[in-house]
């Protein structure tokens, strides 16, 4: 894990160090001595040579001093503290949403294979499958934002209201519905088919039929045993999604304005502002890793089956 | 669903067909066998009608739609539908029904070439990892886990940031260049199976080359799963392309694209007011997307391989 993000860091830092020009490049103003964009550059270590700037930058990550925005000169560990609560409130909203709407659709589908609230079911997942998730973004804000007018379509609260205590957690919910619906929609599509599949598969194991046959009611059956098998590998499966999470909040923090990460990230993007390009990139790339580790070690804890030496 | 993740079984399901029949000709290779799974797969062969269809009307483009998609006609801006402008027109004047199917063909031509250009280059440094191993492997497997670790679009957002300015080329040769990762895995997964089975081990025996091992008997072989694969790639690149060309990373402006339509609806007014400019774009992302996901599943089914989750 450590030696796949050193590696991804060089990597980052060497295509940097081919990027056209710097930060001060596109701010260029003939009416500013150019002493002063030398100085700018000696202040954010830009005169030195890659090597020694990588070996600067690595250490002070490691320290957790992520540098200085080229363009907003505050600190990028700052912006980011102020923005990650956002994130994942974001991202643990549309996770409730991927599980509490995916899973008892999935075993409804399982349970009456073939019909047609199945059909139904399976062809809204295709299309879930196969919308950009962009897509998906500026039709519900067309459609419940402006048409309905039932949500809000930027803002993680309404500006100026003054809202305490309850009713600001209710503005904030009331806010959050459209974007973790939009990032959930990829997330939803996809649990429902595995759950779906994952159950139609376990009801035709050799145990359920016993079950039956020593006369275990139906209901019992689904739950104790074809749920707990057919589900249990679905804990770990948002883990290794978390890579999809992540670009899929870039679109949507971007589309409904929403102060997050993937907001700040595709800013710097746009402003090639690259402390803190770099920070959001390496953070990200860390919490994929880590939730991978964490899908691995769920999965040997839920499935005693799976042994790791 | 069992996690026994790329494993091909490209017998055929029924044994008497391998032998020839009576009047001696020969049985029923695995690939007929698929191909004929595959045309009884209804969602697969409307899939491919469907794409069929999308393909038709992009290539068709100039004897459908009358007005050229570059033009400007600046006393006729945005205007709403109606019997000259079946779509209207957009902020500069220019008809969105010709640049619907006009994008067409640079969104289709993306998804055609990156998927080509992916499955060359995953192909090539899987195919290299699994018969090679050791320290090649070693080398190429950990440039997938840094592909892996971060996502495609990510990646791309990175070099976007450091390009100058995108072309097409450019954006292919990037998408190619952020995603061969997967592919690569699955071909080195088949290799390394097919590394150990007897007609590998005896093609070596007799001293057939190297390459000649690698084309004539394990690429055949491990067909299935990259064909799927490559299916699937096709619709995910259209897919990234029209997100990256809305957020404005994509093919540079005029060229019209699927996503660069869409780029317009990040305007507030544009999105509020004027569904007509970018609900038909999306609708034939989702459209050609939702078809070749269509003919990928079928084509798993018909190979009944298990290599991706989707």
């Amino acid at each position: 894990m450590i030696p796949v993000l050193i590696l991804i860091s060089i990597i980052l830092f060497t295509m940097i160090q081919f990027a056209p020009g710097d930060a001060f490049t596109g701010q260029l103003d003939p009416k500013v001595d150019a002493r002063y964009y030398d100085q700018m550059r000696k202040q954010f270590g830009l005169d030195k040579s890659p090597v020694e700037q990588y070996f600067i930058w690595a250490g002070n990550f490691v320290k957790g001093e992520l540098g200085i925005s080229f363009r907003h000169k505050t600190p990028v560990s700052e912006m980011i503290s102020e923005r990650i609560g956002n994130t994942f409130f974001l991202a643990v909203c549309a996770l409730i949403l991927t599980y509490a709407l995916a899973v008892p659709l999935g075993i409804y589908s399982a349970q009456h294979p073939y019909g047609t609230v199945d059909y139904t079911l399976t062809g809204t997942a295709f299309v879930g499958l196969s919308m950009p998730s962009f897509f998906a973004g500026i039709l519900l804000i067309y459609l419940f934002a402006f048409k309905l007018r039932w949500f809000p379509s930027s803002g993680t609260v309404t500006a100026g209201a003054g809202l305490e205590g309850i009713a600001l957690w209710l503005d904030k919910l009331h806010h959050v519905v459209l974007p973790a619906f939009t990032l959930a929609i990829i997330n939803i599509a996809s649990y429902m088919r595995y759950t779906r599949a994952s159950v139609l598969e376990e009801k035709q194991q050799d145990y359920v039929r016993t079950a039956y046959a020593k006369g275990v009611p139906a209901p019992l059956v689904l739950r104790r045993h074809v749920l707990r098998n057919a589900l249990l590998p679905l804990v770990t499966l948002f883990g290794l999604d978390l890579g999809l999470l992540f670009s899929g909040a870039v679109i949507t923090e971007t589309i409904f304005s929403w102060p997050g990460l993937g907001q700040l990230l595709f800013e710097s993007v746009i402003n090639r502002d690259y402390p803190i390009l770099m920070a959001t990139t390496m953070l990200i790339a860390i919490c994929v890793l880590v939730g991978n580790l964490v899908a691995d070690i769920l999965y040997g804890v839920v499935d005693p089956r799976i042994r790791y030496d | 669903m069992s996690s026994s993740a790329e494993v091909i079984l490209n017998q055929p399901e029924q044994e008497p067909e391998l032998k020839p029949d009576a009047k001696g000709k020969k049985g029923k290779s695995p690939f007929q066998l698929a191909l004929r799974r595959f045309v009884r797969n209804r969602m697969a062969v409307s899939g491919i009608f469907i794409l069929l269809a999308v393909t038709l009307l992009s290539v068709c483009a100039p004897l459908i739609a009358k007005h050229d998609p570059y033009a400007s006609d600046l006393y006729n801006t945005d205007a709403r539908p109606d019997g000259k402008h079946w779509l209207g027109t957009d902020d500069t004047g220019r008809d969105v029904f010709s640049r619907l199917l006009y994008g067409g063909r640079i969104s289709l031509l993306i998804g055609l070439l990156t998927m080509i250009f992916t499955v060359l280059i995953g192909g090539t440094l899987g195919a290299v990892a699994g018969y090679y191993g050791k320290w090649v492997d070693m080398i190429i497997m950990r440039a997938t886990d840094v592909l892996l670790t971060l996502p495609t679009l990510l990646m791309f957002l990175f070099l976007a940031s450091i390009l100058e300015k995108t072309s097409l080329w450019v954006l292919i040769v990037a998408l190619a260049l952020t995603s061969w990762a997967t592919t690569a895995r699955i071909v080195r997964g088949q290799f390394l199976s097919l590394r150990e089975r007897e007609f590998v081990l005896s093609a070596r025996a007799i001293g057939c080359s190297d390459l000649r091992i690698i084309f004539r008997h394990m690429i055949p072989n491990a067909l299935g799963p990259i064909i799927v694969n490559a299916t699937l790639l096709m619709a995910v690149m259209i897919s990234v392309e029209s997100a990256l060309s809305f957020l404005g990373f994509g093919v540079p402006e005029p060229t019209p694209t699927w996503g660069n339509m869409l780029n317009g609806a990040r305007n507030i007014r544009v999105l509020t007011q004027q569904p007509w400019l970018w609900i038909p774009p999306g609708m034939m992302i989702v459209i050609t997307v939702l078809a070749i996901n269509f003919i990928g599943d079928g084509l798993r089914d018909a190979f009944d391989t298990r290599s991706t989750r989707r």
